[in-house]
């Protein structure tokens, strides 16, 4: 099995790091919930990214061609990544969502952006993991 | 302990002081957010699990005609099932 890039697994370490971060600094009132929460959902989306092309290389490229062994043998890290990535990118969407529901003023920016970023950031923790797995 | 806004905040200042910003630039600076990106990301799960799917009927193609050529099943039968697997209700 091929090793990826160190970047891909460093990126993986810095992802639930950065998403706290983020978390605190707009609980500290450096920053708005709203300017904290777009730079949340940009870096959440980069993350994203990678991580669709590391369950597209580990899991759906070896799905195409596995036998029925093999399809078992996938499903122990491939189901969970999938499942991961899937609340992942309901938790990004969502906080984009929010986020364009406060830019049109449809919503006060504070507690509710918290929370999805926050939420985001537990989604990233879990999905670093499973993707770990696939690894 | 100053919090990081006040330190900018005092930054700012002493940096209107010598002359170095004015208010407009400041105002400005305030007005910049960043651009949220809205474009979904892609459904790497749905695609994964298509592909399994296909594995799997892949598979039971092969299961399949492997009983019809050891004569374990008619021909008719074997059309059957090829028919449920491409989607198609069994007659």
């Amino acid at each position: 099995m091929t090793r990826l890039p160190t970047w891909v697994l460093v990126l993986w370490q810095i992802v639930p790091f950065v998403a706290v971060v983020g978390l605190l600094v707009a609980l500290s009132g450096c920053t708005r919930p709203l300017d904290t929460a777009i730079l949340a959902a940009n870096s959440a989306r980069d993350v994203g990214e990678v991580s669709a092309e590391v369950l597209q290389s580990r899991c759906t490229d070896r799905y195409a061609v596995a036998t029925r062994a093999e399809v078992a043998a996938l499903d122990v890290y491939c189901v969970p990544a999938a499942r991961a990535y899937d609340t992942y990118r309901a938790a990004h969407a969502a906080l984009v969502a929010a986020v364009q529901v406060v830019q049109i003023g449809g919503a006060p920016e504070g507690p509710m952006l918290i929370q999805l970023v926050a939420r985001l950031a537990t989604a990233g923790a879990s999905l670093s993991r499973a993707i770990g797995g696939v690894q | 302990m100053m919090a990081l806004s006040e330190v900018l905040s005092l930054v700012v200042a002493i940096a209107k002081a010598f002359g170095l910003v004015s208010d407009e630039v400041v105002a400005y600076a305030k007005q910049i957010r960043p651009a949220l990106r809205t474009d979904p990301l892609p459904d790497a799960a749905g695609d994964m699990y298509a592909a399994r799917a296909r594995a799997q009927l892949r598979e039971a193609r092969e299961v399949a005609a492997r009983l019809w050529a050891s004569g374990d099943i008619r021909g008719s039968a074997y059309q059957e099932i090829l028919r449920a697997l491409d989607g198609g209700e069994p007659t």
